[in-house]
């Protein structure tokens, strides 16, 4: 190949090489900022999907019966659970 | 006479053996000494194939001409393929310390310093290299398969089989290549630096992830999103916990199919009048500086994060910024537990890995934009 010609593709690779660098350098570390928004975001609304499957039960349970009937049940289930184990 | 031409004894030509002699090569590395065998066995067989005389497997007509079509030249197997790697790939590391990002941007040195040396190699008479053929090569340096073959198929086809087999020879070489390279620009006392346990990472930042990246590279970078979409795809299945049955084909059933087909055609273009050329010995020459430049500036920009942050990071992390997914992680542990056998770095060298790769599909994006 020509010298002439390999100099000016020399010259456009070198190019490519800063152009690519910092836009790879500067895309990855917008995506940081992005996850530490993430982060952030994550933070100030925390999962709701976990207190929505406690919440609808303690409701159900304070309209209808008396907190002690509950825990009479519930120690019976279980005693009867302990016992029908073996 | 009739039946003695219509043997392949009467039709073989020295460079099909050759070619045949490099596809039991590969089988050999894949079978004897476990060398990528899930991609070296295909490639190697498919080597096989395409060299019979006669058979026609990579003429129209030919079973590996249609697969070729069908999967590379669209460019369909290696997106399909990234897909499932984006459903096996966990995020969470680099969520939960996204300066890793950084080490995984300057491994991609090694493929903008190989872009200009495969470019200077013009000066050596034999080599003609243009732009597209010289980042085809380059992005040997990301260390990450379909990336490669994707980026081969759009900017040098005739280039692709030297490629591929060099880009996956080098990922199965990554333990030989890199701890050298490691060693040699890190001290002992660097070597042992325990790092900070990670943070939990919720499991909607997991979700958000895939997402906010996709949505960074559609305003920034359209052109890498074939790569960076099909990852974040595949990652969002995994991550969203409600498909997990498509989750599951696109890391297990999916990914083998088109790996099969992918191999195969890979190996179709390992034939004597492509491959034999002294291009291609420059392309593996080229593709091993690539590695060893991108291990090298990752290891070194790991350095500086280290004596910026106080001595919190180790710098052996940086060597997994080029992608080589969990290879080159289980490299930078390995060699942290020579120096300090109570270091575990495999989690905390898994987020410049996975930095490595969405690195290394920008850098992509950025050559199809510019070169393609």
């Amino acid at each position: 190949m020509e010298t002439e010609s390999v100099t000016s593709l020399l010259f456009e690779a070198g190019s490519l090489m800063l152009i690519g660098m910092v836009f790879v350098f500067s895309f990855l570390a917008l995506l940081i900022v992005g996850i530490h928004l993430i982060a952030k975001f994550c933070e100030a609304f925390p999962g709701e999907a976990a207190p929505q499957y406690a919440a609808p039960r303690r409701k159900a349970v304070q309209a209808g019966i008396d907190g002690k009937v509950v825990a009479a049940i519930t120690a019976a289930v279980h005693t009867h659970r302990q016992a029908n184990k073996n | 006479m009739v039946l003695w031409d219509s043997t392949a004894l009467a039709h073989f030509e020295s460079g099909q053996l050759i070619m045949m002699a490099v596809g039991f090569l590969l089988l050999f590395l894949a079978i004897v000494k476990k060398f990528e065998p899930l991609l070296l066995i295909p490639i190697g067989f498919g080597a096989l194939l395409t060299n019979i005389p006669l058979a026609g497997f990579s003429e129209a007509g030919g079973l590996l001409h249609y697969i070729y079509a069908i999967g590379i030249d669209t460019g369909v197997f290696p997106l399909l393929i990234f897909m499932g790697v984006g459903a096996m790939t966990d995020f969470s590391a680099l969520i939960a310390n996204p300066r890793m990002l950084l080490l995984g941007a300057a491994a991609q040195f090694g493929i903008f310093a190989t872009l200009f040396g495969a470019i200077a190699l013009n000066m050596i008479p034999g080599f003609e290299f243009t732009l597209k053929d010289a980042s085809a090569i380059a992005i040997i340096g990301g260390a990450d398969g379909p990336t490669a073959i994707f980026l081969a198929s759009r900017l040098a086809p005739d280039l692709l089989g030297a490629i591929a087999v060099a880009a996956y020879s080098y990922m199965a070489l990554v333990p030989i290549i890199q701890p050298p390279i490691m060693k040699a620009l890190t001290s002992k006392e660097e070597r042992t630096i325990e790092m900070a346990q990670l943070r939990p990472v919720s499991q909607r930042e997991k979700i958000i992830f895939p997402l906010a990246t996709l949505f960074l590279t559609i305003l920034f970078l359209p052109s890498a999103t074939p790569l960076v979409g099909m990852f974040c795809f595949g990652n969002l299945l995994k991550e969203c916990g409600v498909v997990d049955r498509l989750s599951k084909t696109a890391q297990n059933e999916l990914i083998n199919i088109v790996t099969i087909f992918l191999g195969l055609a890979v190996g179709s273009k390992l034939s004597a009048e492509k491959f034999l050329t002294v291009e291609t010995l420059g392309i593996l020459g080229l593709g091993a500086v690539a590695f060893a430049i991108g291990t090298a500036t990752g290891v070194l920009m790991a350095k500086l994060m280290s004596r910026m942050s106080g001595g919190k990071i180790n710098p052996l992390i940086g060597a997994a910024g080029v992608s080589a997914v969990p290879m080159a992680a289980r490299v930078v542990n390995k060699v942290g537990l020579e120096a300090n056998p109570h270091n575990f770095l495999l989690m905390h060298a898994m987020g410049p890995n996975v930095a490595g790769v969405l690195g290394s599909a920008v850098a992509a994006g950025i050559l199809l934009a510019l070169v393609g």
